[in-house]
């Protein structure tokens, strides 16, 4: 090459750096990844389809649209990686908080099949301040997250969150759906029209929402206080959008299985608190008035084969704080022991997270709830004796962004 | 005669080289500039300190206090400090100065987080000069897992009545060679006087009340490791 090449090449390369036009072909976001296996433990080939569904029960029959967001086929592995923009069909079932149920169907080559469950939210590129964050460059540029955690940390503008090439904790979004599918049983082979109320698809699909029925309140679980002897408290709660609870999910004839989350309510604001001043000497358990939904899904395979599935989650919240006392204490790991100073006070409030196993029971179902402590929610312990004391987490210490539990020592 | 210049070689081609080589290198000059000043964030990194906590203590004007965050890695090389921020500083407080322990060490192996004294006697601490490396843990909980870190212990006092407070901690530091910046948001309140402030007296509810209430000024104390404080 000559000099003048040389010169004229080396002046290209450095106008074009940064230009769009040498920028790789940048595929939409993940929505969800993950793998499947057979019951046996095995990888499996499958479709898999991602659905979005508004919030809210859905009483009547086939009132709960499924929009088809995304599919793709699994790898060799048996991995699979759904993508999407921001797209119409998702902005119009969000929720009022950001939220949108997706429900992801795996359709096994053998036949198996499974349901899963998560609620996503979509943070634009440059946060949620950003001007025209999602305007028609926003429904690109921009990423999805599940955890309650992540969006809270986007919303506050934090850096690390706001990373185009950060992720989010893996453990954390293992908690939020399974990031392994088990596909388990065949389906109905045969296919009539008796008994099954809509058209069978052209290929595998999920069609809507096959029957819903409304297992009114159940108390879930989703903060506490423990006060030994002399130990004050308080508790806040005004938002759902920053709890995430377990969806069952069973395929017809098989047991319930934890199949995923929701953080998308129908209504998820009020403002709901203890006494101010919570007496010592009691462990106070807080629980809110949520209000379940069980629903019932058809799905069609490949050839004539289809699927009764159900689920059960909580679709909105009634705004009410059940307060009880006694029962699971926290236990406590000495090597997670803070001191709290005579008339000293600690308060927990924006992205600490707290598993409470069990906190939610219904219909059969039994999961958890991870309550990733928002802004406007805290919880608080007073050390009411002239002397110091201790708080103690039973997995992590106290100012420790991962979950775990409080408790207060005499 | 011939419409095309004759090609004069010798001179004019060396006046086009020296030319050319003049526009590459200014272009480099530039596109290095451009880049090496540019104004750029670091990432979090492998050192956290948690956050999303807040401490109140009421206490008495001019009293020495501190408040305490524990920076972990999740990396297997050592962190080294180069600076500390205090930040949010609001209201009639005083940041006196950034010390650092080892934790767990001495003979209370608490994560302490708010303490009398600065630094506090129970728990013994240096100065940044000395103490301003994050240590992969070595301890181990009830668990197995392992636990443990760089306490930051951040000397305060209160200047006045009222609620004097921090918004929490931002620290730069380096892996080998590559720099990086994470913060805590773990607030700090002193609440003067302690009368006015402590259970039963008429205040009491207001320390600290509820955090989303409170407006935070910009202002923050920087300390850099084995530098004088800039304010």
């Amino acid at each position: 090459m000559s000099w003048k090449h040389g010169v004229v090449v080396a002046v290209l390369g450095l106008g074009l750096v940064g230009s769009p036009a040498v920028r790789a072909d940048v595929p939409a976001p993940t929505l969800w990844a993950g793998s499947l296996v057979g019951a046996d433990g095995r990888q499996t080939q499958a479709e898999v389809v991602a659905y979005a569904r508004p919030a809210g029960l859905g009483l009547d029959e086939g009132s709960a649209p499924l929009r088809e967001i995304a599919r793709t086929r699994t790898d060799s592995a048996g991995r699979y990686v759904l993508r999407t923009l921001h797209t119409e069909a998702l902005r119009s079932a969000e929720d009022q908080d950001g939220w949108t149920n997706v429900m992801v169907a795996a359709f096994g080559d053998d036949g198996s099949f499974n349901l899963a469950f998560d609620s996503l939210s979509w943070v634009p590129a440059g946060g949620f301040s950003a001007a025209g964050a999602d305007g028609p460059r926003g429904e690109r540029n921009g990423r999805w997250v599940t955890t309650p955690a992540a969006r809270l940390a986007a919303e506050a503008g934090e850096l690390r969150a706001l990373s185009t090439d950060t992720t989010e904790d893996p453990a954390e979004v293992a908690k939020e759906r399974p990031t392994t599918m088990v596909l388990s049983g065949h389906g109905e082979p045969r296919f009539t029209a008796q008994g099954v109320p809509w058209r069978k698809p052209a290929d595998r699909n999920c069609m809507a929402l096959l029957e819903s029925k409304d297992l009114d309140v159940q108390y879930t679980k989703i903060g506490e206080v423990h006060a030994e002897r002399d130990w004050g408290g308080y508790f806040v709660y005004t938002t759902t959008r920053s709890s995430s609870f377990q969806v069952g999910v069973r395929q017809a004839g098989q047991a319930w299985s934890v199949g995923g989350s929701t953080s998308s309510m129908e209504n998820s604001r009020s403002t709901s608190t203890s006494d101010p001043n919570l007496p010592p000497g009691h462990m106070y358990h807080f629980a809110a008035d949520m209000k379940y939904g069980w629903y019932k899904w058809r799905c069609y395979g490949n050839g004539d084969r289809w699927y009764d599935a159900e689920s059960v989650q909580p679709y909105t919240w009634k705004g009410g704080l059940h307060q009880t006392e006694g029962g699971d204490e926290p236990r406590c790991d000495p090597a997670h022991m803070s001191p709290v100073l005579p008339n000293g006070r600690h308060v927990r409030e924006e992205k600490q997270s707290t598993t409470y196993e069990g906190g939610v029971s219904v219909a059969g179902f039994t999961g958890s709830v991870t309550t990733t402590v928002a802004q406007g929610v805290q919880t608080e312990w007073h050390n009411l004796v002239p002397r110091e004391r201790q708080l103690c987490g039973d997995r992590e210490d106290i100012a420790s962004y991962r979950p775990t539990r409080i408790r207060s020592l005499p | 005669m011939s419409r095309f210049p004759t090609v004069r070689p010798g001179s004019q081609r060396r006046r086009l080289a020296q030319f050319g080589f003049v526009i590459m290198i200014s272009l480099v000059a530039i596109v290095t500039a451009v880049v090496l000043t540019r104004p750029h964030e670091l990432a979090a990194g492998p050192v956290g300190s948690g956050g999303g906590f807040g401490n109140a203590q009421p206490v008495d004007v001019g009293v020495p206090f501190s408040f305490a965050y524990l920076l972990e890695t999740e990396g297997k090389e050592p962190a080294v400090l180069e600076r500390v921020r205090v930040l949010g500083v609001t209201g009639p407080i005083q940041v006196l100065g950034v010390m650092a322990r080892q934790h767990p060490s001495g003979p209370k192996p608490y994560a302490f987080m708010a303490a009398f004294g600065f630094p506090p006697p129970d728990y013994p601490s240096r100065s940044l000069t000395e103490e301003h490396v994050v240590r992969p843990p070595t301890a181990q909980d009830g668990t197995g897992k392992p636990y443990g870190g760089l306490q930051l212990v951040v000397g305060v006092k209160s200047t006045g009545p009222g609620i004097g407070r921090i918004r929490g901690i931002e620290f730069t530091y380096r892996v080998g060679n590559r720099r990086y910046r994470n913060s805590s948001d773990g607030k700090g309140f002193l609440c003067a006087p302690a009368a006015e402030y402590s259970f039963g007296a008429p205040k009491s509810d207001d320390c600290p009340g509820h955090l989303d209430s409170y407006a935070w000024d910009k202002r923050f104390v920087e300390f850099k490791v084995a530098a004088s404080e800039k304010q």
